[in-house]
């Protein structure tokens, strides 16, 4: 009779397989000066994030609670622990998924291991992203210092391997009792229910008397002490017994918030022996995991792949596939087609739906700042019409870089793209108008709402014959300024947004080794710092040129500022926007020209 | 008419295609067959303008297609091996697209009759990701087919396809040629090769190594070989 093979040996071979091909596929870019550079970039950000003064002290880290605290957070961490435990014994249907790949389903599933071997092959590969979280999670924490940060980590494998246990036993046994004939089905889910209902009420009636007596005066005093506390929790209706239901929650929270070493070493044996019950639960209650492996695993790759293409939304719905951004006629110029089409890559939205939700917005702040008839209101509409600007010009700047719904994302689809009749201006132009569109668009939404904010003022002032009277400090906030300022932002926005897409698209186009085309966002050290990198040159080029539209514009307002007022500064952005539009014109002509010469076989690899 | 004149094409140290040159005349079904890595696909990239060539001229419906590339593109239809489809595009929306972009004036109706064609009717609000890969290689087809091209070029195009749908395909490949398409079809299917084109090139190593009629090659071949013993003799197979 054969015998079934370990599962220890399969794990770390391919948990050691993967690792290393992994970093030999990485280590080997790194001999590319892109991904090097990269790298480094990536990784001194990360140092300098993890590593700045005061976080990696060579002081050890002093508890972080003092005294009792520590005590009083542990009864209350397990009594919410316990609270979630009960709630997903009530509410949570469970699955019982093994969590396998596909990969690992092909292989496994029909290779000669026992079902038990499987079970551990799974338990133990589901160690790796519970240690790594107990990893990221301890360097978060910033417990660092005389070996703090190793009882931390300790801590939190054994709370999160205890979770993963107990939902696995949750989800095995609640599949048992769907195998149960249905009358004993029924009434074993009823006493399953009305069991844990009873002890979620029994914690929940418990510590609401508690935290009502602590609120009430005299019964303060008792939380200045666990015994206090424990005595309060006690006196409680149900006597003793919503403290010893706590039970096994404090022995498995109680090393990560042991205080010293001494404390986690004698915290240390009922959370293991509780890790271990949880283990016997899930190896005694193993029911058929093979459908629901197999179809959590499709779902994930699913997923998987839709990520991969960049789509991190769910499918629209049925009802919603009807949505489209605009009518498209089947004739016209066909820019508009690879607008709508890029809108859609975007959202399953209608503009005019989206113009009447801005309208609808305008019109419930104008109304609002109209009708406010507090003392501070004036200032209250001033600052928020100002900070609605402003962050609808810091929006229409971001968005470039983040909507990559143009070229960007369309290079991928560069065969396609290829045989569209239409010459390469034009499709890179047509490329970058939905992008333009929805920052322009939306940071014009914006401005009418910040001006709806301050003429609901004015309005408001008019026709009550009074004067708005911001605070001399907040006097440039006056509608009076906020007009000729919203519109100089309105005039000058949308040739920025040109110039900043156009860049980008450059950057992409030009450096398809550097900046990889689609809407995938890659992952890595080394991608996080050219992401950087990117952000950077684009600020840098960017702020070239917008050289000469400062020269234009510097001496005009200075010359026209005496007679016009702040009205100088939209008639400044008019004749500043013109060189930027105009290089942002020129950008397009090279982006054509970089896209003619773009070689999908050579840039892409396809 | 698809005219191909000395066409060239190299990445770096290899040289994909060597010198091709062959017409289709229009209403012909040209069979572009080879073993893998012999051009093929590099061939009809070049053709549908996807991949610039080093050397040569290419006219599509009479118009050069580096001087002319717009002219040459709207009489151009490209089906390639491999369906790429916008994911976040419905069907209906990939022909509403198509249709604006080739500007098809009865697009309505020219849908409805491609998707009952092609049995993709009922379909119309599915995504990609919810179509078979026979589904998204009809959807290609139907949104080629939907402007009426003079030039039609399809790149392996029954993977994936059911029995029903490869003989719906055959007949709509051998109708359009009727109508007057010229038509070229690769693909590693010598029967389906045999069965609707008229002509056959063969392509070894990027250069032509037989071209001319079924019967004329099998009379160069001296006999009555079938295409396979032909084709396999001729590339250096087993």
């Amino acid at each position: 009779m054969s015998v079934s093979p370990s599962p220890l040996p399969l794990v770390f071979f391919t948990a050691k397989r993967m690792l290393r091909n992994a970093s030999r596929r990485k280590l080997g870019r790194l001999r590319e000066p892109r991904y090097m550079i990269g790298f480094l970039v990536g990784a001194a950000y990360f140092a300098m994030l993890f590593m700045r003064p005061g976080r990696a002290g060579r002081t050890p880290t002093p508890p972080r609670f003092p005294g009792h605290m520590n005590e009083i957070l542990l009864v209350a961490g397990a009594a919410a622990l316990a609270a979630a435990a009960l709630l997903t014994w009530l509410f949570r249907k469970g699955e019982p998924s093994l969590g396998l790949s596909e990969a690992e389903i092909q292989f496994l599933f029909p290779a000669p291991i026992s079902r038990r071997a499987l079970l551990h092959y799974a338990l133990l590969k589901a160690q790796f992203p519970v240690l790594l979280s107990a990893f990221i999670l301890t360097i978060v924490s910033g417990r660092r210092g005389n070996g703090a940060a190793i009882l931390t980590g300790l801590g939190l494998w054994l709370l999160l391997t205890a979770v993963h246990f107990h939902n696995l036993a949750l989800a095995f046994t609640k599949a048992r009792w769907n195998e149960l004939p249905p009358a004993s089905r029924r009434a074993t889910k009823i006493v399953a229910f009305a069991v844990a209902g009873s002890a979620l009420g029994m914690l929940v009636v418990t510590f609401g008397a508690g935290v009502l007596a602590a609120a009430s005066g005299p019964g303060k005093e008792r939380f200045a002490s666990l015994g206090g506390l424990v005595a309060a929790l006690q006196s409680g209706p149900f006597g003793p017994a919503p403290l010893a239901l706590l039970a096994p929650f404090r022995w498995i929270l109680a090393p990560l918030l042991a205080p010293t070493a001494r404390a986690f070493s004698l915290a240390l044996p009922p959370a293991l022996g509780l890790v271990g019950v949880l283990y016997a639960c899930v190896a005694l209650t193993a029911v058929r995991f093979e459908e629901a492996t197999l179809s959590q695993a499709s779902r994930r790759a699913a997923l998987r792949a839709r990520r991969g293409a960049g789509r991190l939304e769910a499918l629209p719905s049925e009802k919603r596939r009807g949505t489209v951004p605009f009518r498209l006629a089947p004739r016209g110029r066909p820019e508009f087609a690879i607008v709508w089409k890029n809108l859609l890559a975007w959202k399953r939205t209608s503009l005019a739906r989206q113009a009447v939700v801005v309208g609808s917005l305008a019109a419930a702040f104008f109304a609002a700042s109209a009708f406010l008839t507090a003392p501070s209101a004036d200032t209250a509409a001033a600052i928020g019409s100002m900070t609605c600007l402003g962050t609808t010009a810091l929006l229409a700047l971001v968005t470039p870089l983040g909507f990559r719904i143009d070229l960007r994302g369309d290079l991928e689809y560069a065969a396609v793209l290829r045989t569209w009749p239409l010459p390469a201006e034009r499709l890179v132009l047509a490329e970058l108008g939905a992008p333009a569109l929805v920052a322009v668009l939306y940071s014009w939404g914006g401005i009418v709402i910040a001006l709806a904010i301050a003429s609901g003022r004015a309005a408001r002032a008019a026709f009550l014959g009074t004067v708005v009277t911001a605070p001399s400090s907040a006097s440039f906030l006056r509608f009076e300024v906020l007009v000729p300022v919203a519109l100089t932002v309105a005039v000058f926005l949308p040739s920025l947004v040109a110039l900043a897409l156009v860049v980008q698209n450059a950057s992409v186009l030009a450096f398809p080794a550097w900046f990889p085309a689609g809407r995938k966002r890659a992952v890595g050290l080394e991608q996080s710092g050219l992401r950087m990198l990117s952000f950077f040159g684009t600020s840098l080029v960017l702020a070239v040129a917008l050289v000469p539209a400062a020269l234009l514009a510097g001496p005009l307002i200075f010359f026209t500022f005496r007679p016009l007022g702040l009205w100088s500064l939209p008639i400044a952005a008019v004749f500043a926007a013109l060189p930027v539009l105009a290089e942002a014109a020129g950008g397009v002509f090279l982006l054509a020209r970089l896209f003619e010469r773009f070689d999908p076989a050579r840039d892409l690899g396809s | 008419m698809i005219e191909v004149e000395g066409l060239v094409k190299a990445y770096q140290s290899v040289t994909a295609v060597d010198g091709l040159s062959f017409r289709v005349a229009r209403g012909e079904v040209l069979g572009l067959v080879g073993p893998n890595g012999a051009g093929k696909t590099t061939t009809l990239r070049c053709l549908a303008g996807i991949l610039p060539p080093n050397a040569g001229k290419i006219r599509l419906g009479g118009f050069d297609l580096i001087t002319q590339p717009v002219e040459s593109r709207h009489c151009l239809a490209f089906m390639p091996d491999e369906p790429r489809l916008f994911e976040y595009l419905t069907v209906e929306d990939h022909l509403a697209f198509t249709a604006r972009m080739y500007g098809v004036a009865d697009a309505a109706a020219r849908a409805r009759v491609l998707l009952d064609e092609l049995e993709l009717a009922g379909k119309e609000r599915a995504l990609p990701a919810e179509l078979s890969r026979g589904m998204k290689q009809k959807l290609v087809v139907a949104c080629g087919l939907l402007h009426d091209p003079e030039v039609l070029i399809f790149d392996e195009p029954l993977t994936g396809i059911d029995p029903g749908g490869i003989r719906k395909m055959k007949q709509t490949i051998v109708r359009r040629a009727a109508a007057g398409a010229a038509v070229i079809v690769s693909s590693h299917l010598l029967p389906l090769v045999e069965e609707i084109c008229s002509r056959v090139l063969v392509l070894s190593r990027g250069k032509a190594v037989l071209l001319g009629t079924l019967d004329e090659i099998r009379a160069s071949a001296g006999g009555d070989a079938s295409l396979e013993e032909i084709f396999l003799r001729v590339t250096g197979g087993s």
